[in-house]
């Protein structure tokens, strides 16, 4: 019988761990690279319209293989149970994170750059958790994250049932209707860099699921209920502002979930708060014909007061439809130029100095314009903001 | 001989040190000092008015803890130059008179389980800060308080001048506070500063003194709400957001079933600054610890 020495068996002992652990790492980063093509990707040049047909910058998630992002991001679904790996880069100029609202996760994936990471310019993360709890979540930058909220880093989180019940032991529905309350200041996403301090933001455009007044009323952004339809309105709030939302009678609403918790007691509501960073699951059986609206008082958090009123819109189909593309946006770009911009609108061009800079609020350009145009064939794609003289800022996307 | 002291001296010391800690509450005192004096918040100098333990200055109010059902004799000394009335948070309990400068006795009645807000009925008193918290019972686990103030110092000057509020006039208030500190002053606050071991549970209090409503968001927890004031019908609820209006007082209680370090945060993220600075303001943290 062969023996070995005590020195040797420690060798292999050592040799085998080693092995052993290099067959792990080997196999568990093989399989992290099949299974985790990058999923959300983040940038700061976004471009969303508003109502009133003019456009704000804005930051942003989106998917990485639609190559563009939206306000608010992305809708994520999970199934209750699933171990999740959300894998996510960051091609951005700045550095970005993705807490996962309300999901419980543990301090490594919670998002917070203090206690747990930053994806930094071009890099990438997978945020790693069990969607153990079925109900309506969030998800946000962390990072100056005042900031990087109001121009647009959010999105919603639903985590369901195969079985469409909204809970082990709750209430079936027909359809999820994603309601996602949001603001921002204008002020701010057009001048970021500009935008401190940051505790006198005011919104001023008000917002749901990223659209507002007339842009609600359009059919794809309706809410479709078939006679004897359940629909789960998934109401969740990035907004700085209280949202109270009014349900007709004819909508019988009940109220059964907050912050993807069974609340121990559903209720019929009329009139419920959403305040900043809450959900709610009210579930909703529209009468035969219902044709009506559930109207959101955007409230002012500091001096109370309704600032807005933002409707969502109800329909009657004789057969289920479906409900709205949830966050479906519309993508679009001012002013595009591959070669040459004129900046400042002005016939013959203007005469006076011309300061460009990008979203980031670095100066790009700044000097006088021979026949009111400059060059842009050289410049790198994405959105500048030109500002002549005392003449309103105007903004332009440059495109290869 | 001295050295024969020793046993008895480290006897007495491991005693104390295994004992339960009660570093997260203060004892009801028998005499309240109210004070008029300067706060100073991340870089902001305002007058503030503070219910303190003793007769010197403390910018940070007095909560404590009390006894279920038990009365107590409670004297109040009114160190600001006006008159003011205390009020306590209690179902029809009236207001007791504080004339300025002088001693006052009052009784604080029987109160069940739960955690009560006192503090000024006047506006002075609200908008320079004077209010904390007396919690009763619940006291079979750690109890934390929060006590939430938002804070505008060029008002705060007016009021202090004993000018009247213009009531055009937007609030913009530039500080957040738990329990009177800023983040990251947060941090170094043994009565809001969360610090448990993970498997165990603690009840927190938060009331919000404030001017305007707030709303706090518990990262990687969710809590059961046990008392709120203007909420009732919450109760029961289990919470990982929840508002506070102005006034309302809330009990909940956390239980930590992870270890780390997790933030909770105004989601009025106006709110998460000092003087329009990020990170700021109302932040404050759960420390599990394995």
């Amino acid at each position: 019988m062969k023996t070995r020495t005590p020195y040797r068996q420690d060798l292999t002992h050592v040799y085998r761990t080693l092995l052993f652990a290099c067959s792990v790492w080997c196999m568990s980063h093989a399989a992290l690279s099949q299974a985790l093509p990058p999923q959300l990707f983040s940038e700061m040049d976004g471009i969303h319209f508003l109502d009133d047909g003019s456009s704000v910058p804005i930051w942003g998630y989106g998917w990485v293989t639609d190559g563009y992002i939206t306000l608010p991001g992305p809708l994520l679904t999970y199934n209750e149970g699933q171990a999740v790996d959300l894998n996510f880069t960051n091609p951005s100029p700045e550095s970005h994170t993705i807490h996962l609202h309300g999901l419980d996760v543990d301090q490594a994936n919670d998002g917070v750059p203090a206690t747990s990471f930053l994806v930094p310019t071009n890099g990438d993360a997978v945020y790693s958790f069990v969607a153990d709890q079925s109900g309506t979540f969030l998800y946000h930058c962390h990072v100056t994250t005042t900031l990087h909220l109001t121009m647009g880093m959010y999105g919603m989180i639903l985590v369901k049932r195969p079985d469409q019940t909204l809970f082990d032991g709750g209430p079936a529905y027909s359809e999820d209707v994603p309601l996602l309350f949001s603001d921002l200041e204008v002020a701010t996403n057009l001048d970021p860099v500009g935008s401190f301090p940051f505790h006198d933001i005011r919104p001023d455009v008000f917002m749901i699921n990223g659209i507002s007044g007339s842009q609600l009323e359009e059919e794809d952004q309706m809410v479709w209920a078939a006679p004897g339809d359940t629909l789960a309105l998934r109401l969740g709030s990035m907004a700085y502002s209280r949202v109270r939302c009014h349900f007709p009678p004819e909508l019988h609403a009940t109220c059964f979930m907050s912050d993807g918790r069974a609340l121990p007691e559903a209720f019929a509501v009329d009139s419920l708060d959403v305040f900043p960073g809450e959900r709610f699951t009210v579930l909703v059986a529209p009468e035969e014909g219902f044709d009506g609206v559930v109207s959101c008082e955007f409230w002012n958090m500091i001096d109370p007061g309704v600032e807005d009123v933002q409707e969502i819109r109800f329909g009657a189909t004789p057969s289920s439809v479906g409900s709205a593309e949830p966050f479906l946006l519309k993508q679009g770009y001012p002013n595009p130029a591959d070669q040459w911009h004129a900046p400042g609108g002005i016939e013959g061009g203007f005469a006076g100095e011309v300061v460009v800079r990008d979203l980031q609020g670095r100066e790009c350009f700044r000097g006088y314009l021979e026949g009111g145009r400059f060059d842009v064939s050289s410049w790198p794609e994405g959105a500048y903001v030109a500002r002549c003289g005392n003449l309103p800022p105007t903004r332009f996307m440059v495109t290869h | 001989m001295f050295w024969k002291q020793w046993p008895c001296l480290i006897a007495a010391f491991i005693i104390w040190f295994s004992s339960p800690s009660k570093a997260w509450s203060q004892d009801v005192p028998d005499t309240l000092w109210l004070q008029l004096d300067e706060a100073i918040l991340s870089g902001d100098t305002m007058p503030a008015l503070r219910f303190c333990e003793a007769a010197g200055w403390d910018s940070l109010n007095f909560s404590f803890v009390h006894s279920v059902l038990q009365s107590h004799e409670l004297v109040v000394h009114n160190g600001d130059t006006v008159n003011h009335a205390f009020v306590l948070g209690v179902g029809d309990w009236d207001p007791v008179s504080l004339p300025a400068g002088q001693f006052t006795a009052l009784t604080l009645p029987p109160m069940e389980t739960g955690t009560y807000s006192y503090g000024l009925a006047s506006e002075r008193g609200r908008v320079l800060g004077a209010g904390g918290m007396i919690m009763v019972g619940n006291d079979d686990l750690p109890h934390f308080h929060w006590n939430l103030g938002d804070w505008e110092p060029a008002r705060m000057q007016t009021v202090a001048e004993g000018n009247a509020l213009d009531g055009d006039a937007p609030y913009v208030p530039r500080q957040f506070t738990v329990n009177d500190r800023t983040f990251p002053n947060t941090s170094n606050d043994p009565f809001g500063y969360v610090s448990i071991g993970v498997g165990t549970s603690c009840y927190i209090s938060i009331a919000n003194q404030g001017s305007m409503d707030h709303v706090l968001h518990f990262h990687g927890f969710h809590v059961e709400v046990l008392q709120a004031s203007k909420h009732p019908e919450r109760v029961g609820w289990i919470k990982d957001t929840m508002p506070f209006l102005v006034g309302e007082v809330t009990v909940v209680r956390l239980d930590a079933f992870q270890p780390g370090m997790y933030p909770v945060h105004n989601h009025n993220l106006i709110a998460v600054t000092n003087a329009g600075l990020y990170p700021g303001g109302m932040i404050t943290h759960l420390d599990i610890q394995p």
